[in-house]
């Protein structure tokens, strides 16, 4: 490049106290001497080259800073072709300032570059850590707290869940179910809940327990069941999410980790306003595969202290899967939310071999005139 | 065109009595009572893209209005919040305002988005600022007072604060102390700004506000 085709006037402005306010906007050329500045009304400024003091700074960090030696003018400009103008002009002059600017600069620029490539993806892990980390914590400070919390949003999500349905209140129907839960609640892992059951005149093969105690069976389930010791398998496997406080770390998991940091410092009323908002019970009835493994084992072991048989629930799932084609819509409810039943089957099975001996009861139930009352 | 500035530093507003050729442009919803005569006309804040990309990063509205009159007219112009507004006049030269500062300017003055940088964002601030240049009046606005600082060398002003300030003004982000001090003393980051310039800074922190609003739902 020749010094012909090097730009020689800049958009600049200038810091003096002879200007008006003190500072003011200017051109600036490079002359063969040092560094002129002029103003829109006609002020002129001169620095000569072997006076200047080069800084590099402002907001875009490019701005170079010509001063002279006391610091009392000051001509600034932003653009690119500027370093490489004074330095064509100025000569050895100025070469070593600028050069160890420049390189100053650029190390800064590789720093900055190499902290952004490290340190980008560190705190991206790191946020990432923390919001598990929090929801973690989050779902350990479920277990603390009272089970008067339960009930709460066990009543605001039942109604919700029975809203528009119609209930079976044939006592036919309603006491054997009762029976039954009175059966496996003694056994159950946390004390002070009330299992209450309501019944739904659904053909859903489905039944949900929602936290609190409240327990709510669809008539599907019912007429699917061949034995009650079947439905004693459901029900405990319901039965267990709520002892274990599935639905709370589910609506934990669900709402984020606002609701989790409240939990944290003590503050469980969002997460019932939480719910309460949604005013749906899917945020706490919508479990992961983990939980529902954790039921199914809970729900064995309940059985087996109520001295249940075990067995009932995986002879239920296999029956599920042998429904024909044609009413796999009325059991796609339940399955839907509780896959692979091959390997939970496989597993019931595995963790009734491991258990104590036990003398295994029927349940003393009318189930013939619950079955007969269904048919009516 | 005249303009003042009434009602400092808490409830100001800037009266403008327009001329005939005179235009003005404001901020979406910061014109609070005018003349009947008054036209006034909307338009992209700088082209549809600028307009997205302010609203998206640059705090500020889609929209901007413009107001002129044919015969002498007043135009009231005020901003949401309580505080201050101050005048600037741009003389060729440029300067940048935090998200959300703007409020009206004159013909001749060009609107811009600028990348910040990570420093801003770090910093509360954001990653774009706005920078405003050409020749007239730009009209900005703060919550709190409005008080200007001319930095020579280093001068520490804590996030939230900054209005705005000269190009020739460098930010970065740092801490005001150890880094126990800094956390529990209730500083958290700062910006620390370097001179040569001139810094607007705001006497409020509309963040402080809202987080002490929050502490009391």
């Amino acid at each position: 490049m020749s010094v012909w085709d090097i730009q020689t006037e800049f958009a600049a402005g200038v810091f003096s106290d002879q200007v008006t306010g003190g500072r003011c906007s200017a051109t600036v050329q490079c002359e063969a001497s040092g560094l002129v500045a002029q103003t829109a009304n006609g002020q002129r400024f001169f620095l000569h080259y072997d006076q200047l003091q080069l800084e590099l700074g402002g907001a875009s960090g490019r701005m170079l800073f010509c001063r002279n030696s006391d610091r009392s003018l000051t001509i600034f400009c932003e653009e690119r072709g500027f370093p490489a103008a004074l330095e064509l002009h100025a000569g050895v002059m100025l070469s070593e300032q600028l050069a160890g600017l420049f390189s100053t600069a650029r190390r800064g620029r590789r720093v900055r570059s190499l902290l952004l490539l490290v340190g980008t993806p560190l705190l991206l892990l790191g946020l990432v850590g923390l919001y598990f980390a929090i929801l973690q914590m989050g779902r350990a400070a479920v277990m603390t707290l009272p089970v008067s919390v339960d009930q709460k949003i066990g009543d605001v999500a039942a109604v919700s869940l029975q809203q528009g349905s119609v209930q079976l209140t044939d006592p036919r129907i309603l006491k054997p179910c009762q029976q039954i839960v009175d059966r496996l609640s003694p056994y159950a892992a946390l004390p002070g809940l009330e299992f209450q059951i309501s019944i739904v005149d659904s053909p859903d093969v489905n039944a949900v327990c929602l936290p609190g105690g409240r327990i709510v069976i669809f008539r599907g389930l019912l007429e699917a069941a061949q034995t009650a010791e079947e439905v004693a398998g459901v029900l405990s496997h319901e039965m267990a999410h709520a002892t274990l406080r599935h639905g709370l770390q589910s609506a934990v998991r669900s709402t984020g980790v606002i609701v989790a940091a409240e939990l944290l410092i003590g503050d469980a009323g969002g997460l019932v306003a939480v719910i309460a908002e949604l005013g749906q019970h899917a945020a706490i009835t919508k479990y992961s595969r983990e939980q529902e493994t954790e039921s199914d084992a809970e729900g064995v072991r309940m059985l087996h202290a109520a001295a249940v048989d075990p067995l009932a629930l995986a002879s239920f799932f296999e029956r599920l899967k042998e429904q024909p084609q044609q009413q796999l819509p009325r059991v796609i409810n339940w399955l839907s939310t509780h896959p692979q039943h091959d390997v939970r089957i496989a597993a019931i099975r595995a963790q009734v071999a491991t258990l104590a001996a036990q003398q295994y009861r029927g349940l003393e139930v009318d189930w013939d005139g619950l079955k007969q009352s269904l048919q009516e | 065109m005249k303009a003042e500035i009434r009602n400092r530093p808490s409830f100001a507003n800037v009266l403008v009595q327009l001329q005939p050729g005179d235009l003005i442009t404001a901020e979406a919803d910061a014109m609070a009572s005018m003349s009947s005569h008054v036209q006034i006309g909307t338009c992209w804040n700088g082209g549809f893209f600028a307009a997205v990309l302010r609203r998206l990063f640059g705090g500020e509205s889609l929209f901007v209005n413009e107001f002129r009159a044919d015969s002498p007219a007043e135009l009231v112009l005020t901003q949401a919040t309580p505080g201050d507004i101050e005048c600037l006049e741009l003389n060729g030269t440029s300067f940048y305002l935090q998200p959300g500062a703007f409020l009206a300017c004159e013909r001749g003055v060009q609107l811009g988005l600028q990348w910040a940088g990570f420093a801003s964002l770090f910093g509360g601030e954001g990653l774009f600022r706005l920078a405003v240049s050409g020749t007239g009046k730009v009209w900005f606005s703060a919550y709190g007072g409005i008080y200007s600082r001319e930095v020579t060398d280093e001068y520490i002003v804590d996030s939230g604060h900054l209005v705005g300030y000269e190009p020739t003004v460098a930010i970065r982000v740092g801490l005001p102390g150890g880094i126990f001090s800094s956390f529990f003393s209730g500083e958290g980051v700062v910006m620390k700004l370097r001179g040569p310039g001139r810094v607007y800074l705001q006497s409020r922190n509309f963040s402080g506000l809202t987080g002490w609003i929050n502490s009391h739902l």
